[in-house]
């Protein structure tokens, strides 16, 4: 420090001091050298006032006055671009707020004033503002109509996920969706989730997954899951910001929003199709579980043997009622086909796939037992059939009446035929067999 | 990494199969084309379930060239899946 004891008061060179015209400084000295002195003496302050003429430059600088009514005076604020942006919303005039900054002055025009850092207000104040300022405008809109939600495909099969990598939130969401659909497949798109900028990547990434999605069947996104964890509410404070949340809206895949902790809501998450409390379930609203696609499988398995089994059981019943018309001579048949269709059934209802082969041949073996049984099965075995003149089976004497015409379905064709008597027989069931 | 996911259409083949057992309740539908239904019903229902025990999605990160077209790289930096964590430890 050398150096700082050999320099005169204004920092200029000895022979420079500004005690004699020979030594007079310059204008840019004096207000450097005054800028110095202010910043050193007082840092870093917080300073209470009211807000007036607030004024946003092109550049993104605001500038204001910050007023002590009371006393009726005011110091110029200058608050710029790359702190200003964390502003959630600009304040409204007369608004009493909280400014962080460093006493300074503008060395150009050697004007005093504060370089503004933060602006705070009591509560949640502009943060509030801001939100409820952008949600009036989207509710006018409709954009926050519940008629816009998507319906989330039941069966997905590819989802984008939008959030940081750096987050513990893409490993929740990538650890569920793996646990709950290993078929899935999951296609991340990084972006910043706090801080200048953010909001844009937001919509960056949205935009990004959604082209990709339209190139190609093996591309299609079912799902868009956008999220991050916890933080103030100035670190979700992006998920708040028009552009992301117009890029939720806009977003041609379905998205499912999960910003923070359930206790915060975000506008991203109110224009989502979905809203999830957090990361992880927000991956369990995106994917059915394994385990409940087995148990519909199981069902429709289900569904098939009850389809087969009640069609066997009607199907025994009319070998059944056949039966009861047979001869006693077809009494073998009879009990082969019973056997083979209680074995059936008995099989059937368990493990379906495993019983599949021997269900085959079984089933073979029923449709051939129906066939053995069917009449055209029973004329070519030598039988004949005696039909009315209308095609109704008579099978039993009550059934013939003298001079009644009938049909005999025989082998090789059919025979006219007239009842000449009938002798009931109370030995043998007579109808069904005819004497040919 | 298996491949079957682009392949193999299970929502088609479940929607295929409800379908099967759809007809296999209606009435007056004959023997033949029952078993005929049970068997296609069988057959789908056993493709479904092998997809569904074997079929392991990609996690991959999209990413923009230097000419800015996106591509689908694997992620890194996350373990890799690979279905071990199956919650019933089946294959």
């Amino acid at each position: 420090m050398n150096v700082a004891r050999q320099t005169s008061l204004f920092g200029a060179a000895d022979v420079r001091d500004g005690r004699s015209p020979e030594g007079a400084i310059t204008v840019s000295d004096l207000n450097e050298a005054a800028r110095g002195a202010l910043e050193k003496r007082f840092g870093d302050l917080w300073i209470r006032g009211e807000v007036t003429n607030w004024i946003r430059s092109s550049a993104g600088h605001r500038y204001f006055s910050l007023r002590d009514q009371e006393r009726d005076s005011s110091v110029a604020c200058v608050f710029f671009r790359g702190d200003a942006w964390r502003l959630p919303a600009d304040p409204e005039d007369g608004m009493e707020v909280f400014v962080h900054g460093r006493p300074t002055l503008y060395a150009r025009q050697g004007r005093f004033q504060l370089r503004v850092r933060a602006i705070k207000t009591a509560g949640e104040g502009l943060w509030r503002i801001a939100f409820e300022r952008l949600h009036r405008k989207l509710a006018a809109e409709g954009m926050l109509d519940p008629e816009r939600k998507r319906a989330l495909p039941a069966f997905p099969r590819r989802v984008g996920v939008v959030t940081s990598r750096k987050g513990a939130a893409l490993h929740d969401i990538i650890t569920v969706l793996r646990r709950r659909a290993p078929w899935v497949e999951i296609v991340v798109r990084h972006c910043r989730v706090q801080g200048e900028g953010a909001a844009g990547e937001v919509r960056a990434a949205l935009q990004r997954l959604a082209d990709w999605s339209t190139g190609g069947p093996d591309r299609k996104l079912d799902a868009i899951i956008l999220s991050r964890g916890g933080g103030s509410v100035e670190d979700l404070w992006c998920f708040n910001e028009e552009m992301a949340v117009r890029a939720v809206a806009a977003s041609p895949v379905p998205v499912i929003c999960a910003v923070g902790h359930e206790v915060d809501v975000t506008l991203c998450e109110l224009v989502a199709d979905l809203r999830a409390p957090t990361p992880s379930a927000a991956a369990e609203l995106a994917v059915p579980d394994i385990r409940t696609v087995r148990a519909s499988l199981d069902t429709a398995g289900r569904g098939l043997a009850r389809g087969l089994r009640r069609l066997i059981t009607r199907g025994s019943d009319r070998v059944e009622a056949f039966a009861q018309r047979l001869p006693a001579s077809a009494g073998h048949a009879r009990d082969v086909a019973r056997l083979r269709l209680e074995t059936m059934a008995a099989y059937l209802p368990a493990g379906m796939e495993r019983v599949l082969a021997r269900s085959r041949t079984r089933i073979a073996g029923l449709a051939a037992a129906l066939d053995a049984l069917s009449p055209l099965e029973t004329v070519a075995r030598g039988y004949a059939v005696a039909t009315d003149l209308d095609g109704r089976r008579l099978t039993r004497i009550d059934d013939f009446t003298p001079s009644e015409r009938f049909r005999l379905r025989v082998r090789g064709g059919q025979v006219a035929a007239t009842t000449d008597t009938v002798e009931p027989d109370a030995a043998q069931p007579g109808a069904g067999e005819p004497d040919a | 990494m298996s491949e079957p996911s682009t392949e193999f259409e299970f929502e088609t083949a479940i929607e295929e199969l409800e379908r099967i057992v759809e007809r296999l309740d209606r009435e007056g539908i004959g023997l033949d084309e029952a078993i005929a239904l049970f068997e296609q019903g069988i057959e789908r229902l056993g493709e479904a379930r092998r997809w569904l025990e074997t079929a392991s999605g990609r996690v991959e990160e999209l990413i923009a060239s230097s000419t800015g077209r996106l591509e689908a790289k694997p992620l890194e930096g996350l373990e890799t899946p690979d279905g071990k964590d199956r919650p019933d430890g089946e294959p």
